[in-house]
């Protein structure tokens, strides 16, 4: 009976921080956009 | 004596403060029992979110994430049910607390944090920020900063829909504080009188920013606001996974079939202040003795408690 017990939620609890941790890691490493970007996509391409 | 006397006017404080729960207006349809896989989808949906949100606060409060950052932490039943429903290639548009939708929809955690903390691997290339970030590939279409703009594009994109003959709908999320706004009821107009293909979804948190949706809207229940237009509204559990997903097939069915338009009103609430701008617990509300204590009704009186006011005028 049941269809998930503790160590099931357990180990999905586990693996979603193991992503958000990595998202949080990643998204301090990776470098700001190049200053060349500064005006792109402000406007339309003519 | 004073010290029990004080804590009895806390007690009552309290008591006046706590936010009454709203109840939905029973339908008669029951939530529905989701499959094991279902159950398990839906909590590893809801916990990424509520862990992606918990951390983004983390990263804003070590200042790694500059501007604006609405987190979405308790109203994460609402938009992972709502996905549940839908099929491939139906699109979803929101505004501003947006991070959720864009998880649910499948995007890339990387992409969205990457874009938080503004650097190059975002989904706008760094340069977009919490409330402006898109996903063709996803038809996630934003990630929109002003209040209730998202709704004519949401109409919009019902209309490419119908035009396309491409049998999707458009998901148009907003808040009880946008249900307001004019552009609203004019695409509602629009929506009913083309029958386009798009699924309103209030999100009724209870709050507009601070102010309770009792100072600030005429009428509150806001399903029936498509009443003037013949758009059919239904008020649901948005605390419940299940009741969403129930409302989201019936809705979605509605909309796909060429009946036009319908409101979905999710009774919802959120456990953090408007957004990491205004935190609930820290700064000059602290000083404000009777909304500091509990966070929620903090958040709740932010601007309609009289003593706050006082103190932000001698602060």
């Amino acid at each position: 009976m049941g269809w998930a017990g503790e160590d099931d939620l357990k180990e999905i609890d586990k693996e979603i921080r193991l992503v958000v941790n990595e998202a949080a890691e990643f998204a301090q490493a990776d470098p700001e956009p190049d200053p060349a970007e500064l005006w792109t996509n402000v406007y339309a391409e003519a | 004596m004073a010290q029990t006397q004080a804590a009895a006017r806390r007690g009552s404080a309290d008591r006046e403060a706590r936010p009454e729960k709203l109840q939905p207006v029973n339908t008669g349809r029951s939530p529905g029992a989701f499959s094991q896989e279902e159950e398990l989808e839906a909590y590893r949906s809801m916990l990424l979110i509520r862990r992606f949100e918990e951390k983004a606060g983390q990263l804003y409060g070590m200042g790694a994430i500059g501007g604006f950052c609405h987190l979405y932490i308790g109203q994460e039943a609402v938009v992972v049910g709502l996905q549940m429903a839908m099929i491939q290639g139906d699109q979803v548009i929101t505004a501003y607390r947006d991070h959720g939708h864009m998880l649910a929809t499948g995007m890339d955690p990387k992409g969205v944090m990457a874009e938080l903390t503004g650097r190059r691997s975002g989904y706008s290339r760094g340069k977009g920020g919490s409330m402006h970030m898109f996903s063709k590939e996803k038809n996630f279409y934003g990630g929109h900063g002003i209040v209730g703009a998202q709704v004519p594009l949401g109409t919009g994109l019902a209309f490419a829909n119908r035009y396309r003959e491409n049998g999707n709908v458009s998901l148009t999320y907003f808040g009880d504080g946008a249900a307001n706004q004019g552009q609203v009821y004019e695409s509602f107009n629009m929506a009913k009188l083309w029958s386009l293909p798009v699924i309103y979804v209030i999100e009724n948190n209870q709050y507009a920013m601070g102010t309770s949706i009792k100072r600030s809207s005429a009428t509150t229940n806001l399903c029936k606001r498509g009443q003037s237009f013949d758009i059919p509204g239904e008020q649901v559990d948005g605390m419940d996974v299940r009741a969403v997903k129930a409302a989201g097939d019936m809705a979605l069915e509605h909309a796909r079939s060429g009946k036009g338009p319908m409101i979905l009103e999710m009774l919802t609430y959120r456990y953090r202040g408007h957004s990491m701008s205004i935190p609930p617990s820290t700064g000059p509300r602290k000083r404000c003795r009777r909304c500091a204590p509990n966070m929620i009704r903090s958040s709740r009186s932010a601007y309609g408690c009289r003593r706050w006011a006082g103190q932000a005028r001698t602060i």
